[in-house]
């Protein structure tokens, strides 16, 4: 039995089929059964996480109970229930006091219900005190009118706890938690602390928060109180509340709830406590929702039956496969013979068309040969060498005239015909073709015409054929008649020989021109020599003078200049073509050019100005270096015949140093008008301030003999005071101003600077934008100089001024420092100016714009500023460089553009100690003595007057010195000591102590004075003055000195 | 005769001149009643910082009430500060001396209110001088002791008067606290005579308890009001040992030409406890005399 090959075929694949089959079996079975163990996973993992979102639910319950169990220690801390008790220990009562501390307690429960709110909704709907004996001593009020039926306080008692503690309590109606803490006075229970807290709300606004309200449940009870959950009746039934109720606390159940509406529902249950609350949290949830809808077994059974139908198809399907697939092999077998017949005979059919081809194109090529032969109108020939046969075609006989019978068709016939002349040129020429010399011959020779006559021939011709040993067999070869390009050459040959004669006689002609032509050149070589010498004279004398002459065109661009600019402006001549007028000069000279070209032209196109004029111009340009340099320029038009300006032409002269010197002079007018403007500021300021004294000598002398009426205890005394403190610092103010205007005598002594530096920076700090932090480090252990702190405080103030501005609005940092340094004669090197000693360093530093590099040098100049007119007078650093250098010091800056500046200020140190503030002594110096007292201005009478007779003396006051002068003089003795002004009309206070020690030598005379008036103390002493004092007059200071006099005197 | 007639005429009608000019003077240096000060444009109201009625900083519960009393009659408020010795005379022109319930006027003074709101309380000699408006607060006179003195607080009876009696019967050699010519003046209540050695204090009544708590005095007199506020204040520094007058009634004092000014201040007055103004105007400067005293509100 033969086998056939489709069946062998066909049983190996159902071998593999089978096999893919059983393989494909067990790997769906793999994958069923891991997608069942994932499915497990998976839900233990969400039950997982469903605990630990309950557990952290609970937490956030957790923390709200803590913040009240703070709540309710605070409320136990609150001053307002300790005072009630206080009062109460003292015996108050209630009718008599106490209720008032019992309202303060009602306030701070009321305050702590009001603060403490979930939204608008109080966490607090109430708050009480209950005493020991279980009364209620404070109630915010009922929550509803049952809650306290029966209800015994005692139970809310907790004296054996001293801790916040939660009572499992509850209302029927509304679920409440109670937190509670007992409150113990001097160490004794004294009562108990109560406040409700609604669950429901507590459950509203923590519990429910952000969960699908409609699927999940969630709420908080009470521990084993089933009540603390009826407010869920909503949602569930009573049985299933119960069966919530009683789920394993920290376990998850799956239970079969029954809702309100009583659909039984599969639900998760998780229930976990609260951390130190009575309180539980329970959490509901649809079983689905974690679960999902099937079991994992389920789901492994559905997946293993559909596995295998899925098998059982495709097996079936395999067979059907496999019987087509052998009927599909012997289909194409069949066709694949087919096919190959099919070829064939297309091969066959390509053969036949591919002969017939061939000859047409061998017949149409003979006909293209022969047709190429008649086109080219050669004759041919085709030469037997061995026989001398010759065969000619027809043209060839024809091109000499004949016939083909009128050739003899031989080699001799051909000779018969060659010109004599030719025959043994060409004769040669055929022998070394024969020979093999040569493969191909070309030449050229007459043949005689039939009609007489010779005819140039052009013969091409090769050996076609030879025997074995080299010999000739066969030649052939084409004529071409050549005889009219002959005749043409010949033509062309007799018209080269007839233009070489002409030449000939032309160059003789152009010989005798060229002669002619020598002698006009040497004449014009002179000329060029006399003109060459002109322009070397002028160009000697443009390159060697120090200005530029230039020439420029229309468009303004050089065409000339004189070498000069390269020692003036640095460019070479050749440069300068190439720039234009943008880049020669400023842009502010550049518009004046713009505009004087402008105008110039107008005036010219109107016909009004001489078109010869010239005009001058200053024009400031760019050195090659970039720096600037001033130049007069003196222009003249150029202009074409027509008189059309077609450029200009100048000279530039070098103004820089006559600029210098208008610059320094118009400096010099301002420097001038500054100082006259800061003279006039400082007379201004000066008798500002001295009017500002007396003002000030009024509100200091009334407050201090307020405050020696108004007892210590009194309030009002510390108000006095700080008007007195606020006085002194007002006249501090005017003795700045004094001192800034040169008013004021710049008496130096020792002084610590500390103390001085930090006032100022209070006193900088309302006037310095708030964007700018003002830090300190005044950390100086020996900082006593000699000097006069105003002019310390006007150090301080001018750099931080120029700090603060330098920050300008976006504010910084102002940093003040001060520290001692000693400078050794090794250190000394890195201190300009300052020599070896113990020095206070004053560091002002600032993050603001820096200074640039190229102006620091000037920083220090009188009138220098870098500021807008009105915003400072550049004199700042002028004052300080002159302060400290007048104090022996130093100042140095380091800035950075961008960073910041830093300036150090070096003040010399000194041992002594400083001099003692007068401080104002409680016991005040009085006496009875008679006073006459003068001052021109009534106010200050009227306030010093009183202020003296408060101290007990007798004073007499007079507004006129020639007043005064008349009633000392009516009794001299009348009087122990005169107080007089410095200033007043008619009389001084000089002149008036003068007269008045005329008529009593022993009178004893106080100057008062302002700090705007110059008075030599030595002269006021040789005079006979005895003191002074210093307005605005200070209560203490007037009483010392008249004491002071007046105990002198009697010492004496 | 005829001359003596004369002589007897001529000075008749001359006393009658005086008594007339008198008259008019009085009339004339007295406040101003309502139209003058609708005229003027101005309502100026005298006040001694005191309490919370008048605090000194600008504000209080009768500084309050007469701002919104001056709005009412659409003219200018104006603060004119003053003190309890010249309270009087600058509202009636009148120098006075008070000596328990008498007055004697010593002299004329320039008018420089028209009207005392700062808890003034209606005692018999003011309402010789002033007449008073409806009662706009009430208040009673406590004895209020350092908390460390010895004085003990008394039990009350629950009746006034056997808490007085009570409270004076513990002042016997105790130094207290006063101020003439105010509500608080001991003459008042007679307090020398229970034996207390009395002392009258120079600065305003607001000094009283830090004068008591530095140890200047053992006990003061002060308003049930002041006393409220003090306790508030100075806790644990106090005590009030009770009563030393029955209760009082506080009022708006408007000089005797001024029975306009009066009328309207009581419609004014009666308008604002009707649309509650008053009461939260109590509520904020005085939130526990409601438990003292609720009485005297529910009649609002």
């Amino acid at each position: 039995m033969k086998i056939h090959p489709f069946r062998v075929l066909a049983g190996k694949r159902n071998l593999a089929a089978l096999t893919i089959g059983l393989v494909l079996l067990l790997y769906i079975g793999f994958l069923i059964i891991s997608n069942y163990l994932s499915q497990v996973d998976l839900q233990k993992t969400a039950l997982e996480k469903l605990r630990q979102d309950t557990e952290k639910l609970a937490m956030s319950v957790c923390y709200f109970c803590a913040e009240r169990k703070i709540d309710l220690k605070n409320l136990s801390e609150n001053r307002a229930v300790s005072v009630y008790f206080e009062n109460k220990a003292l015996g108050m009562s209630m009718e008599y006091g106490l209720k008032a501390s019992l309202n303060t307690i009602r306030y701070q429960f009321d305050r702590l219900m009001e603060e403490k709110k979930f939204g608008g909704k109080r966490i607090y709907p109430r708050v009480t005190f209950i005493r020991p004996n279980g009364e209620l001593l404070v109630d915010t009020g009922l929550i509803n009118l049952e809650q306290d039926q029966g209800r015994d306080w005692n139970e809310f008692l907790t004296p054996d706890s001293r801790d916040v503690t939660f009572i499992d309590k509850h209302n029927p109606q509304i679920p409440m938690m109670i937190v509670t803490i007992p409150y113990f006075f001097k160490g004794n229970f004294a009562g108990q602390l109560v406040a409700w807290v609604n669950l429901v709300d507590v459950c509203e606004h923590l519990v429910k928060k952000g969960g699908p309200s409609n699927r999940y449940t969630s709420f908080v009870s009470i521990k084993d109180h089933l009540q603390s959950a009826e407010y869920m009746r909503a949602k569930f039934s009573p049985f299933s509340l119960s069966e919530l109720m009683n789920i394993e606390m920290g376990k998850t159940r799956r239970l079969e709830v029954t809702d309100h509406t009583g659909i039984k529902r599969d639900m998760i249950v998780i229930r976990v406590p609260i951390k130190g609350t009575p309180l539980f949290l329970t959490w509901v949830m649809p079983a689905s929702d974690i679960l999902g809808r099937r079991s994992p077994f389920h789901l492994l059974v559905a997946m293993a039956v559909l596995s295998i139908a899925v098998l059982i198809g495709m097996m079936l399907f395999w067979r059907v496969t496999t019987n087509n697939l052998v009927l599909e092999a012997r289909f194409e077998e069949a066709s694949k013979r087919r096919q190959e017949i099919e070829v064939k005979n297309r091969q066959l059919e390509q053969e036949i068309n591919e002969r017939k081809l061939a000859e047409e194109a061998l017949r149409e090529s003979e006909e293209r040969f022969g047709l190429a032969l008649r086109g080219a109108d050669l004759g041919l020939w085709d030469w037997n060498v061995e026989t001398g046969d010759v065969i000619f075609n027809e043209r060839w006989t024809k091109m000499l005239g004949y016939s083909l019978d009128e050739i003899e068709p031989h080699v001799r016939g051909w000779k018969k015909l060659l010109h004599p002349d030719d025959t043994p040129r060409v004769m040669e020429v055929l022998k070394d073709n024969l020979e093999g010399k040569t493969t191909l011959y070309e030449t050229e020779f007459r043949l005689r015409a039939k009609e007489g006559g010779w005819k140039w021939i052009l013969a091409r011709g090769m050996i076609f054929e030879r025997d074995e040993t080299g010999k000739p067999l066969r030649s052939v070869g084409t004529h071409l008649d050549i005889n009219e390009r002959k005749q043409a050459e010949e033509l062309l040959r007799k018209a080269h020989d007839e233009l070489e004669r002409r030449v000939k006689e032309r160059t003789s002609e152009l010989m005798e021109a060229n002669e002619q032509l020598k002698g006009e050149i040497e004449e014009r070589k002179r000329a060029e020599e006399t003109l060459r010498n002109s322009e070397e004279k002028f160009r000697f004398l443009a390159e060697k003078m120090v200005d530029i002459v230039w020439t420029i065109d229309r468009d303004f661009k050089t065409t000339y200049v004189s070498p000069s600019i390269e020692n003036v402006l640095g460019f070479t001549p050749e440069e300068r073509k190439r720039q234009s007028l943008e880049e020669m000069i400023t842009p502010e000279s550049l518009q004046k050019v713009q505009e004087m070209f402008i105008g110039e032209l107008q005036r010219d196109e109107e016909g009004t100005v001489d078109p010869d004029r010239s005009v001058t111009i200053e024009v400031e340009y760019y050195r090659k270096d970039g720096s600037t340099v001033w130049m007069e320029n003196i222009v003249k038009a150029i202009r074409d015949p027509g008189g059309a300006i077609v450029g200009m032409h100048g000279v530039s002269l070098d103004i820089t140093e006559r600029k210098i010197i208008e610059e320094e002079k118009t400096k010099l007018q301002s420097q001038l008008q500054q100082v006259q403007k800061m003279e006039s500021i400082g007379t201004l300021a000066g008798g500002i301030a001295h009017d500002f004294n007396n003002i000030l000598g009024i509100i200091v002398g009334n407050t201090e003999m307020a405050m020696d009426d108004v007892p210590e205890w009194n309030p009002a005394r510390h108000n006095l005071g700080e008007i007195r403190t606020a006085s002194m610092r007002a006249r501090d103010m005017v003795k700045r101003i004094l001192a800034f205007s040169r008013q004021s005598p710049q008496e130096k002594k020792p002084v610590r600077i500390s103390p001085i530096i930090k006032e100022s920076l209070k006193l900088l700090r309302s006037s310095i934008p708030t964007t700018i932090e003002i830090h300190q480090n005044i950390a100086s252990e020996s900082d006593t100089v000699r000097t006069d702190p105003t002019q310390i405080n006007q150090v301080l103030i001018n750099l931080c001024t120029n700090a603060a501005h330098a920050m300008g609005e976006k504010g910084g940092v102002l940093e003040v420092s001060l520290k001692n340094i000693e400078i050794n004669e090794g250190s000394a090197i890195h201190y300009h100016d300052l020599s070896s000693g113990k020095y206070v360093r004053l560091t002002v530093s600032d993050t603001g714009h820096g200074i640039e590099p190229k102006i620091l040098e000037r920083i220090f100049d009188p009138y220098f500023t870098t500021k807008k007119v009105d915003e400072g007078s550049g004199m700042g650093l002028s004052v300080v460089h002159g302060i400290v250098k007048s104090h022996g010091g130093s100042v140095s800056v380091n800035s950075e553009p961008g960073k910041g500046t830093i300036f150090h200020v070096f003040f010399p140190c000194i041992e002594d100690e400083p001099e003692p503030e007068i401080e104002i002594t409680v016991e005040i110096p009085r006496g009875k003595e008679r006073i006459l007292f003068v001052d021109d201005e009534k106010a200050m009478v009227d306030a010093i007057q009183p202020m003296i007779e408060h101290l007990g003396y007798q004073v007499t006051a007079r507004t006129s010195s020639i007043e005064a002068l008349e009633a000392f003089r009516a009794n001299p003795d009348r009087f122990d000591l005169v107080i007089t002004d410095f200033t007043m009309p008619n009389m001084a206070g000089m002149e008036l102590a003068k007269e008045l020690l005329k008529l009593r030598s022993d009178i004893l005379i106080i100057l008062c004075t302002g700090y705007s008036e110059h008075i030599n103390e030595d002269k006021a002493k040789g005079s006979g003055i005895r003191a002074f004092v210093m307005k605005p007059v200070v209560l203490g200071e007037i009483a010392n000195t008249i004491r002071k006099v007046l105990d002198q005197e009697k010492e004496q | 005769m005829n001359r003596k007639k004369k002589v007897l005429f001529c000075a008749t009608t001359l006393l009658c001149i005086a008594a007339m000019l008198g008259i008019i003077s009085w009339g004339s240096a007295s406040g101003a009643d309502l139209p003058e000060i609708k005229k003027r444009g101005v309502l100026r109201h005298l006040g001694v910082p005191y309490a919370n009625f008048v605090t000194g900083s600008g504000d209080g519960m009768d500084v309050e009430l007469v701002k919104r009393f001056a709005e009412h009659l659409g003219v200018r408020y104006e603060y004119v500060k003053t003190g309890w010795e010249n309270v009087i005379g600058d509202l009636t022109g009148k120098k006075v001396k008070s000596k328990g319930s008498d007055v004697t006027i010593l002299g004329e003074v320039p008018v420089k209110g028209d009207l005392i709101a700062n808890g003034l309380t209606k005692i018999p000699w003011r309402q010789k001088v002033v007449d008073y408006s409806t009662p706009t607060f009430p208040t009673q006179v406590w004895l209020v002791a350092r908390a460390d003195s010895t004085i003990e607080p008394i039990k009350p009876t629950g009746d006034i008067d056997k808490d007085i009696v009570q409270v004076k019967e513990l002042l016997k050699d105790r130094c207290v606290l006063g101020k003439a010519k105010t509500c608080l003046d001991p003459s008042l209540y007679r307090l020398k005579e229970t034996g207390a050695e009395v002392k009258l204090f120079s600065g305003n009544l607001n000094e009283l308890v830090p004068v008591v708590i530095k140890g200047e005095a053992e006990a003061t007199i002060l308003d049930m009001t002041d006393a409220l506020i003090a306790l508030e204040k100075w806790p644990g520094k106090l005590k009030v040992i009770g009563p030393i007058s029955s209760m009082q009634e506080m009022g708006v004092a408007f000089a005797k030409t001024s029975p306009g000014l009066r009328e309207a201040f009581n419609r004014f007055f009666e308008k604002c406890k009707a649309d509650g103004t008053y009461q939260r105007l109590v509520k904020k400067y005085y939130p526990c005399v409601f438990m003292y005293y609720p009485a005297f509100f529910e009649k609002m």
